[in-house]
């Protein structure tokens, strides 16, 4: 069985925000919910380096283990998804994760957050594939087309990776031992005028 | 195994080790073809290796990542900047310690109480009653005491189905219908926190004036409080009255003050960790409370004559004469 991963190749990552704006036309995301967002480390300085980070999918899932409503579940493949009919909106999700990934449509007086929102790596919810309330609830499933997160497909350097996890450790593999890294990585010589490999 | 070998075996794996050491310390065959180049003068040369981002490959990027400091980002929200929310784990894990220790103090203490209730029943006034009576408590303090009581006692389920209910309700009711309980509870407990904490500060502004500690006090602690069947001297309080009284003031204000911060505070930036820490101050305190809570209701039940006190205002001479004769002497004169 496929495990289904994200991985985001911070040599490549251009910061060009196309993941996200995928997304958010994918799923209809609405205004203040970010399911992806791209953050840089050392913005404008040497070591420049940008990662896009979503909900990654934890095989042991915080969120899922601290959810007071129990919300959450796990498909075959290892996508984390919730039900957003159970979610009470806590935002003890929130406090959990260590990737920020759960988001809140409101955050009014008395704690009111509104439903949880978070990526659902293009799978959907617990609703019936690609039925009205799945899509109002949960934006797109691309998985249950048999095609991958739309944030991945569409990255430009490809430097956002997702699907099986041993496929994008594959990939990720053959592109390390062919580019090296640092100054000894690929067409560094070319760039700072000296010798090359 | 004697000494001797441990040694012999100590020296033959440091040596091992060294061994081993010098073997794998050979980098890669591209980065042999570099090595003049980590070793130039040329600051744009230079640049990206004191940057941290050459020799290991994104050790320092990693530990950046991981700092959970904010970083630049084009997205608009809270803590988008944050990579990893850093004591998200540590948090979850000491919540779930603190609920552990509920999950037992909590049944012990009822158990217990009740127990005591079963075994020795309720303690009669010594002289039976008199029929005179006494006023003890205002109606205007009777409010208070009440308000605190139920809205305490609303709180304290609300919060126990929101920390619980996952492992008790949700195999008895399913979860469609504890979802429901649960966001009632929630706004419950959003909606009545402010109550008791209006109730809780007018308490303590009308009782603080008698719970300060008074002569004779301390006879009554040495003596046990009277749980040897004598009787001790005690003011409009006793010692234990006013233990609970404090207890009350520093942990209802624990309790009211994280309420607030989390009710107020919802996510803001950088706001995670102090929620997280208001949260386990929260059920820390609520526990506390709840425990006291079995202890004062215990009281009110089993001795003869004392829920009349909260319920009319008014308390048997022989009441007053027995549990705070002092109090009684002074108001007599």
């Amino acid at each position: 069985m496929a495990r289904m991963k994200f991985l985001c190749d911070a040599e490549r990552c251009t910061e060009c925000n196309s993941c996200v704006t995928a997304c958010k036309n994918e799923n209809e995301v609405p205004w203040g919910i970010n399911r992806r967002r791209v953050v840089t480390i050392n913005d404008g300085m040497p070591g420049e380096r940008s990662i896009s980070v979503a909900c990654m999918h934890c095989s042991d899932a915080p969120c899922m283990a601290v959810c007071p409503v129990d919300c959450f579940y796990q498909t075959d493949d290892g996508v984390v998804l919730h039900d957003k009919d159970l979610c009470i909106g806590c935002g003890y999700c929130f406090y959990a994760c260590p990737f920020g990934a759960p988001q809140f449509p409101s955050t009014g007086v008395f704690g009111s957050k509104g439903k949880m929102d978070k990526c659902t790596f293009c799978n959907g919810g617990p609703e019936e594939d690609h039925s009205h309330a799945e899509e109002q609830k949960y934006g797109s499933n691309r998985i249950a087309e048999g095609k991958l997160p739309i944030c991945a497909e569409m990255c430009s350097s490809k430097a956002l990776l997702a699907g099986d996890g041993d496929e994008v450790a594959n990939i990720f593999r053959e592109r390390g031992t062919y580019r090296g890294s640092g100054a000894g990585a690929w067409g560094w010589g070319t760039a700072y005028n000296k010798k090359s490999i | 195994m004697n000494s001797f070998a441990r040694i012999f075996i100590l020296f033959v794996s440091l040596f091992g080790y060294s061994y081993a050491a010098e073997k794998t310390v050979d980098a890669p065959a591209y980065t042999q073809n570099l090595k003049h180049l980590y070793t130039s003068e040329d600051i744009s040369i230079k640049a990206p290796i004191e940057a941290g981002y050459s020799g290991v490959p994104g050790s320092k990027l990693w530990r950046n990542v991981r700092s959970g400091k904010s970083y630049s980002t084009q997205a608009i929200g809270d803590d988008v900047g944050v990579f990893i929310n850093a004591y998200g784990e540590d948090w979850r894990l000491l919540k779930n310690q603190i609920e552990g220790v509920n999950l037992i103090l909590i049944p012990l203490a009822l158990i217990t109480v009740m127990l005591i209730y079963l075994i020795f029943g309720k303690f009669k006034l010594n002289k039976g009653f008199s029929g005179k009576l006494v006023e003890r408590f205002k109606f205007i303090e009777m409010v208070i005491h009440w308000g605190t009581a139920i809205s305490f006692i609303i709180l304290g389920l609300t919060g126990l189905v929101l920390l619980f209910g996952r492992f008790f309700l949700i195999p008895l009711l399913g979860k469609e219908a504890f979802a429901t309980l649960a966001e009632f509870s929630m706004d419950m407990h959003d909606i009545v926190g402010p109550i008791f904490s209006v109730f809780l500060i007018a308490m303590i502004v009308k009782f603080i004036k008698d719970n300060f500690y008074q002569k004779g006090d301390i006879n009554w602690f040495l003596s046990g409080g009277g749980l040897f069947g004598k009787h001790v001297d005690a003011w409009r309080f006793n010692l234990g009255e006013k233990i609970w009284f404090w207890i009350v003031f520093f942990v209802g204000l624990f309790i009211t003050f994280s309420g607030y911060i989390m009710l107020f505070t919802g996510i803001v930036s950088g706001q995670r960790e102090v929620i997280e820490l208001m949260n386990i101050i929260h059920i820390a305190s609520a526990t506390l409370m709840i425990l006291g809570m079995f202890g004062h209701i215990y009281m009110g039940v089993a001795l003869e004559g004392s829920m009349s006190a909260m319920t009319t205002g008014k308390v048997d001479e022989n009441w007053a004469k027995d549990h705070h004769s002092l109090w009684h002497k002074n108001i007599k004169e």
